[in-house]
């Protein structure tokens, strides 16, 4: 594209029909204590292999 | 939903309900801030072609995305965090302790005994279910002046449950390290929290010794041997008011210092309070987390919590969606084994849960907090910053608007900024320009 640059795609929605397992860390456990970031916490899960998002499917918690 | 917006020559769009984010020109950026995507009208041929990718990216699925249907039973879900108040009481007397210097306002300065740590991690243990990671923050008041409950506590947990993942973490205020104790730190704990505020004159008005002085001089050397025998994580933490809303000075001053991992955070104060940040704060300090971003864009030697965006491997919908936790996934016990939502509740007692003394915790209080995350609090569903805060801190709502539920709006608008900064930090990162 001419315009437009993606810097990454569809993260959330991929990350939709693999539930969620849990067992990442609490927000407030790391540096805030009083404020709230979820997005700056990491997933527990693999990385992603060839551009497939969390590659373990886990029932939903 | 798409959030648009221009930082220092960039022009970025954000696909909220798909994660997608994109980088666009200003021809691109003029279609969709202009309305001219649905409505095409005098578009300029750059326009016309923009408009036509614009249009592609939507059909692929990666703008103006629909919101997925996610179903989580939230109120189901198991505990996995305590954060643990071993002491109620503290060797510091900060301006803004939201802990009421140690006590919490109960007026009895406390140390979590042995015996109530181990109820503690019975608790956690037959709440746990199935999950494996299960944390545990040593607060207070100052966790260093139960530093014996905090080794029981650590061995009884580690003989408890040998098949967990247990992570230790602590927040101190540094005055009791010692080599001893920083040994003890870097060996068990996989995260310290050292709390600092910046500048020696900032820090030094808020953070008093007891009976008085400043207390940047006494701790700073302590924390510079912590970071320079650890291999594990770290943040030195701080918090900002009133006093210095040009807190980016006191940001590039911890960084000047050594310090690689720094999170500083706006106090989060009643209304009246003299160190209250207000609405009147937020361009000056909207402002300040621009000029970390331009000073993070040219010095990458150190991280800014709020800037930590992971866009590729960050958390899933599930996560973001139910946000920090509290009073579900997270919760905080007294010395007594009283239970609270989390530590920022602690001695409001119409919010106490239960006691890891008799294994009691209230579904109904439970349920104030399943029921509000990101897509339960009205200013959340129309927020584009949803994904991202995960629906922001329930005390913080309790303490400026007295409603978990009614978000605090300065805090919002500071998190949106911190978003925007951090994502723009990101387009610079990517390698694709």
């Amino acid at each position: 594209m001419k315009h437009i640059k993606t810097l990454n795609r569809a993260v959330l929605k991929d990350s939709v029909p693999h539930g969620g397992c849990g067992e990442c860390q609490t927000s407030c456990q790391s540096a805030c204590k009083t404020s709230c970031t979820v997005a700056n916490q990491k997933c527990e899960r693999p990385p992603k292999v060839s551009g497939t998002l969390r590659q373990i499917k886990q029932p939903v918690a | 939903m798409v959030h648009s917006y221009a930082l220092f020559g960039r022009y970025i769009a954000i696909d909220v309900h798909s994660g997608a984010v994109h980088e666009l020109d200003r021809a691109a950026f003029d279609v969709l801030q202009k309305g001219l995507l649905f409505e095409p009208l005098n578009l300029t041929p750059e326009q016309a072609e923009a408009r036509e990718e614009l249009l592609a990216l939507k059909e692929d699925g990666l703008l103006f995305t629909e919101p997925e249907a996610v179903t989580v039973n939230y109120a189901d879900l198991p505990l996995k965090a305590l954060c643990l108040h071993v002491s109620h009481d503290c060797n510091l007397r900060c301006a803004y302790c939201f802990a009421k210097t140690g006590d919490f306002g109960t007026g009895r300065r406390l140390t979590m005994p042995p015996e109530v740590a181990e109820r503690a991690i019975d608790y956690l243990l037959a709440r746990c279910g199935g999950r494996r990671n299960l944390e545990i923050d040593f607060f207070g008041g100052e966790p260093l002046m139960a530093l014996d409950t905090v080794k029981h506590t650590v061995t009884y947990a580690r003989r408890a449950a040998p098949d967990k993942n247990f992570r230790f973490t602590l927040t101190t205020n540094g005055v009791l390290l010692d080599d001893g104790v920083t040994e003890y730190l870097n060996r068990e704990m996989s995260n310290v929290v050292l709390s600092l505020d910046g500048r020696r004159q900032v820090n030094d008005a808020a953070r008093r010794l007891v009976p008085d002085g400043g207390s940047y001089d006494e701790i700073l050397p302590k924390y510079r041997h912590v970071i320079a025998t650890r291999t594990g994580d770290y943040y030195v933490r701080g918090t900002y008011t009133k006093r210095n809303t040009d807190f980016a000075e006191d940001i590039a001053h911890l960084a000047s210092l050594g310090f690689r991992n720094i999170s500083l955070e706006p106090a989060v104060l009643p209304p009246g309070h003299p160190l209250a940040l207000t609405e009147e704060d937020v361009p000056a300090l909207c402002r300040q987390y621009e000029l970390l971003c331009e000073r993070m864009a040219e010095d990458g030697s150190f991280a800014f919590f709020h800037f930590n965006v992971d866009l590729a491997q960050g958390p899933c919908v599930y996560k973001r969606l139910r946000g920090c936790g509290a009073g579900v996934e997270y919760a905080a016990v007294t010395p007594e084994g009283d239970v609270y939502p989390c530590h920022q509740f602690v001695g409001r007692e119409e919010y106490r849960m239960g006691s890891v003394l008799d294994g009691s915790f209230d579904k109904d209080i439970s349920s104030w907090f399943s029921d509000i995350g990101a897509e339960g609090r009205e200013d959340c569903r129309t927020c584009w910053a949803r994904f991202y805060c995960g629906g922001g801190c329930a005390a913080s709502n309790l303490t400026v608007n007295g409603d978990i539920a009614l978000c605090d709006r300065l805090g919002c608008a500071l998190e949106k900024k911190r978003l925007e900064c951090a994502i723009y930090l990101k387009t610079l990162k990517s390698g694709i320009y």
